[in-house]
């Protein structure tokens, strides 16, 4: 019985080759009946961008971010795909400004090149001028 | 992106992490002139939704937590949901529970940040 089984499944994919292969179908669009993986949408690293100091590119980040997760549920995977490239962008944008502006404050610091208008309204507003 | 590649970078990000957090606990940021400041605030006068997020971090350091709510409420409250994502993203939280990744990391959540985030910038300037 058991071997009787056995040689049928192996027989099984070679009668299905013998048969003739339907033409292929005309070349269309991808139709993804498995949706490809949702982009990084970078909403929490702009929101540290954000709170870096770099706010408005912060800000920016946040709306593709928005964007993203509305595209992709709509569907729209490539478009959805093209706007997680713009967040990240500018996300990093903002991670970026943010080292160059921490940078430039310290050697203007311990150079001693700090404004004098700088200085003076630290001075006179000593609690509220840290970012 | 190799893993080693990925590894070095987390190293490196680690280390940097660890020293800015040294720095932070250290030196008081509202004493010291070597912190920079917000350039938001010093070109308008007003405070943007991330000033006094360094002070803040001096005093999470200490365990003043109120000093630090009072400094920069957003960035304290805004800290258990970066540490979520960084876990849900680097840690293998995304595929472990990809219902939360999707409740708080959606459409509505960045909009509802971004409500959030005006607010309190608008608030904070004229309270």
């Amino acid at each position: 019985m058991e071997y009787q089984n056995d040689s049928e499944l192996q027989t099984f994919p070679d009668r299905e080759d013998r048969t003739p292969m339907p033409p292929p179908p005309p070349q269309e669009p991808p139709a993804y009946d498995i949706p490809p993986l949702k982009p990084n949408n970078w909403l929490w690293q702009s929101i540290v961008a954000t709170l870096l100091c770099c706010m408005p590119f912060g800000i920016v980040g946040i709306i593709y971010a928005a964007k993203v997760d509305s595209l992709y549920f709509n569907g729209k995977y490539e478009e959805a795909e093209r706007i997680a490239q713009k967040a990240k962008m500018w996300t990093l944008i903002a991670v970026g400004a943010a080292l160059l502006y921490v940078i430039f404050w310290v050697i203007l610091v311990v150079t001693g090149n700090l404004p004098e208008y700088m200085e003076n309204i630290i001075e006179n507003n000593a609690s509220g001028y840290n970012f | 992106m190799g893993k080693g590649l990925k590894i070095a970078i987390g190293a490196a990000v680690s280390v940097l992490l660890v020293a800015a957090l040294y720095l932070f606990y250290i030196f008081d940021p509202e004493a010291q002139p070597l912190f920079p400041k917000c350039p938001f605030l010093l070109v308008t006068g007003y405070e943007c939704p991330g000033c006094g997020s360094q002070r803040a971090v001096h005093s999470l350091l200490h365990l003043d937590i109120g000093a630090a709510l009072k400094y920069n409420a957003f960035m304290v409250l805004a800290l258990p949901y970066i540490f979520l994502g960084i876990y849900l993203e680097y840690f293998g939280g995304k595929k472990r529970y990809p219902g939360i990744e999707k409740f708080f990391f959606d459409k509505w959540s960045a909009v509802v940040l971004l409500v959030v985030i005006i607010a309190y910038w608008i608030l904070r300037n004229l309270l």
